[in-house]
């Protein structure tokens, strides 16, 4: 990895999702990869850093709240944003990682394209 | 020539083997042949001179024999002699009168030995007598004995006993002192409602001399009350000439009481029958025809007593149902202790019309002929509430899974709308747009897949009444994918493995998909923090069976006991569980298929279904 690329990750078991995050990130200047599950994630954040994470809640092997708690663990630096489709059912879960501050942005599925760009730039923010 | 004579006769009397004695007109022996020395033991001269009542003893007793016309000879009689050596001996005496003409000379004994003949008849006599005894005593044992009293009555008086067997004191408790010192007991015995019939009986037979035979009550010293069956005859001489009654009381009092009571218990069963809500039916096997109807059963029908007595059950049963009907009950009800239960077929009114039946049907024996009982029960409305019942249920398994299914939805939907709006950005490649629609295509594809699960899911109310032929296989898919949502959502993992070729079943759709739902909905819930739910469908040759199994929380053997019991402890109300396995229950039964539950506390729980394959598809 040459210096000065910037890498986000993308966690979704849709396959799809992925893609449709993988073209913003890219438009934001991130090189983007992809894990269609939490272990796939804990792997990749485990060998690189990642500037900006992308989680959804509903992960086929862990809930997306308990990912978000091991990536701060393995790497503090990285900001997180986590995505859902229902906000009822996993509410609970996360308003916890919010009031513990452990992500810096939540988006709800559908979204405005724009919204998730500006949410990339917020990650990216210092100020933040 | 006297002289000659008389030596003559004095020869004659030596050489005969009688012994012979005369006396002169004083009575005293003047001669005795040797035969008469050797039987008395003694010379003449030891009797000599003695009147003969010293000498022979008298026994008071004559000897039987018929007097003989002619002569003069008085009948033998019987005397005892006791010999010089001390021997008693028993004569037999005969004495007749010498008379010349001068008149009375004397008499002429004739003395027969007939001591051994005497012992003998004596030894036959004690004998007989002592047979005699112990057959009395038997006959008096036996008498005594019997659960019954024996009594003997003067012909002219039956109710003032000459003698009454002890039993008297065992059934009534009045001793035999007390029936010999008052006659008239057994009347006062007697229990003032029967008294009359009674006694009209005995006036009767007093009359009439004819045999006595009454039932009746007597009241015990206690106040016990008692039955009696009383028979008695009259004894007659050897003439023919009436001598008493000999009678007989039995006790029936147990017999009068289990008669009592098996005609409570007829009176409670018929009124049962009768005033029963549910109609109830008895029928010749295997002709089905009708041989008794409850006034229920005529209501629900509509036919009168009279008309259904010229039914067969199958009038009962549409036309349709008959050869299920006759399948899956009739030919087992005639298998002794069989029952057939609740078994829910259309029955014909007389006017066509039909209702939902319920039967339970059982062999029974009717007055010596084998039949079945029937047991029917309209269940039209109990069964509109049912499916409505059902219905609700189904519609609440689906708004537990409406929020994973809208998440499942909004995915998709995410998708599609991003690529839209990265389509109205201007600049894109053409590739890229071709990706974009792509997804979108897709994205698409899928939401209307789930909205089509969704709608054949829900579709189809009220539910259909009549059974179709039902692929199961694509029931139990279909279902698994709607749940699968909810068990992603969960990191519940599906493990499915079946037969490949369609499994045709007779059934009610909507009712077998929400068989399949709930068991999958109560997989999921045993397993809120992910597992494994895993699916098998096996084909027999005339049954298939789907297990489904999950490794979350088991149940405890005593849960696994009431499992489908709609009321079990330990739910709260509108717990959905409360209906949800109930109603898998109850809908299985009605296809005729089982279900049941294994579950190892902490491992995990099976559910197996068996559904019998449609006719023709074995």
């Amino acid at each position: 990895m040459s210096e000065g690329t910037r890498l986000a990750l993308v966690v979704d078991d849709e396959p799809d999702m992925c893609w449709v995050l993988e073209q913003m990130l890219r438009r934001s200047g991130f090189t983007p990869r992809m894990a269609l599950d939490g272990c796939q994630a804990i792997e990749l954040l485990r060998s690189e850093h990642f500037q900006i994470v992308f989680i959804d809640i509903g992960l086929t092997d862990m809930g997306g709240d308990k990912l978000v708690r091991q990536v701060q663990e393995i790497d503090p630096g990285t900001r997180i944003i986590m995505m859902s489709g229902s906000m009822v059912k996993e509410e609970a879960h996360i308003r916890n990682v919010i009031q513990d501050g452990l992500i810096c942005d939540f988006i709800p599925k559908p979204f405005l394209n724009r919204e998730v760009m500006r949410a990339i730039e917020r990650a990216c923010s210092p100020f933040f | 020539m006297d002289n000659d004579k008389s030596e003559w006769f004095a020869r004659i009397l030596k050489s005969i083997g009688d012994a012979v004695i005369v006396t002169d007109t004083m009575g005293c022996a003047v001669f005795m042949n040797p035969a008469a020395e050797s039987l008395l033991d003694c010379p003449l001269e030891g009797i000599r001179g003695k009147p003969f009542e010293e000498v022979f003893c008298d026994i008071d007793e004559e000897a039987d024999y018929p007097p003989i016309e002619g002569l003069d000879i008085d009948p033998p009689d019987h005397v005892g002699y006791v010999t010089g050596n001390g021997r008693q001996i028993i004569l037999e005496r005969s004495i007749s009168s010498i008379e010349n003409d001068d008149g009375f000379e004397g008499q002429v004994i004739l003395l027969h030995d007939i001591s051994e003949r005497k012992h003998a008849e004596d030894a036959l006599r004690d004998w007989a007598e002592r047979a005699v005894k112990r057959s009395e005593a038997k006959y008096r044992t036996l008498l005594e004995q019997i659960p019954a009293i024996a009594y003997i009555a003067p012909l002219d008086n039956l109710d003032s006993a000459l003698y009454v067997s002890p039993q008297f004191e065992k059934y009534l408790g009045y001793s035999q002192a007390e029936c010999a010192s008052d006659p008239h007991i057994w009347r006062k015995t007697l229990h003032p409602d029967d008294c009359g019939h009674v006694l009209a009986e005995v006036a009767r037979c007093h009359t009439t001399q004819e045999p006595f035979l009454c039932e009746y009550r007597s009241l015990a010293r206690d106040g016990e009350v008692k039955w009696f069956h009383d028979e008695a005859v009259i004894v007659r001489d050897d003439d023919g000439h009436p001598l008493y009654y000999q009678g007989v009381m039995f006790d029936i009092t147990d017999q009068k009481r289990a008669e009592s009571s098996l005609r409570q218990s007829e009176a409670l069963y018929r009124s049962l029958v009768e005033k029963t809500t549910d109609g109830y039916f008895i029928s010749e096997f295997p002709s089905g025809c009708i041989i008794f109807f409850n006034e229920r059963l005529c209501e629900l029908s509509g036919y009168t007593h009279r008309e259904a007595m010229h039914l067969e059950v199958w009038d009962l049963i549409a036309l349709d149902e008959h050869r299920r009907v006759h399948e899956q009950v009739w030919s087992k009800a005639g298998h002794e202790g069989h029952i057939c239960r609740e078994s829910i077929f259309t029955a014909v009114r007389k006017d066509g019309s039909t209702f939902l039946a319920e039967v339970t049907v059982s062999s029974v024996p009717f007055q010596g002929r084998q039949a079945v009982q029937g047991i029917i029960r309209d269940v039209s409305e109990r069964e509109r509430l049912w499916r409505q019942l059902q219905y609700v249920d189904k519609m609440q398994g689906l708004g537990v899974l409406a929020a994973e299914i809208a998440h499942e939805v909004l995915n998709p939907l995410a998708i599609c709308s991003s690529a839209v709006q990265f389509l109205m950005e201007e600049g894109n490649s053409p590739e890229f747009q071709k990706e974009c629609v792509q997804k979108i295509h897709s994205g698409i594809g899928r939401v209307s897949g789930i909205i089509r699960s969704l709608l054949g899911f829900a579709r189809s109310y009220p539910p259909a009444t009549e059974m179709a032929r039902l692929d199961l296989l694509s029931i139990v898919e279909e279902t698994t994918a709607l749940i699968s949502f909810k068990a992603k959502s969960q990191r519940v993992k599906i493990q499915s493995r079946s037969c490949r070729s369609p499994v045709f079943v007779g059934g009610i759709e909507s009712f077998l998909q929400q068989v399949f739902m709930n068991l999958l909905l109560n997989a999921l819930n045993a397993m809120p923090d992910g597992g494994i739910l895993s699916l098998l469908i096996e084909k027999t040759n005339r049954e298939v069976l789907v297990h489904v199994t999950h490794n979350g929380s088991g149940i405890s053997e005593t849960e696994v006991g009431n499992i489908f019991d709609p009321f079990r402890i330990g739910l709260l109300p509108g717990d959905r569980a409360s209906t949800a396995l109930p109603l898998c229950y109850s809908i299985v039964k009605q296809h005729s298929g089982t279900i049941e539950c294994k579950s190892t506390e902490g491992e995990g729980t099976t559910f197996t279904v068996r559904l019998p394959i449609a006719p023709g598809e074995e």
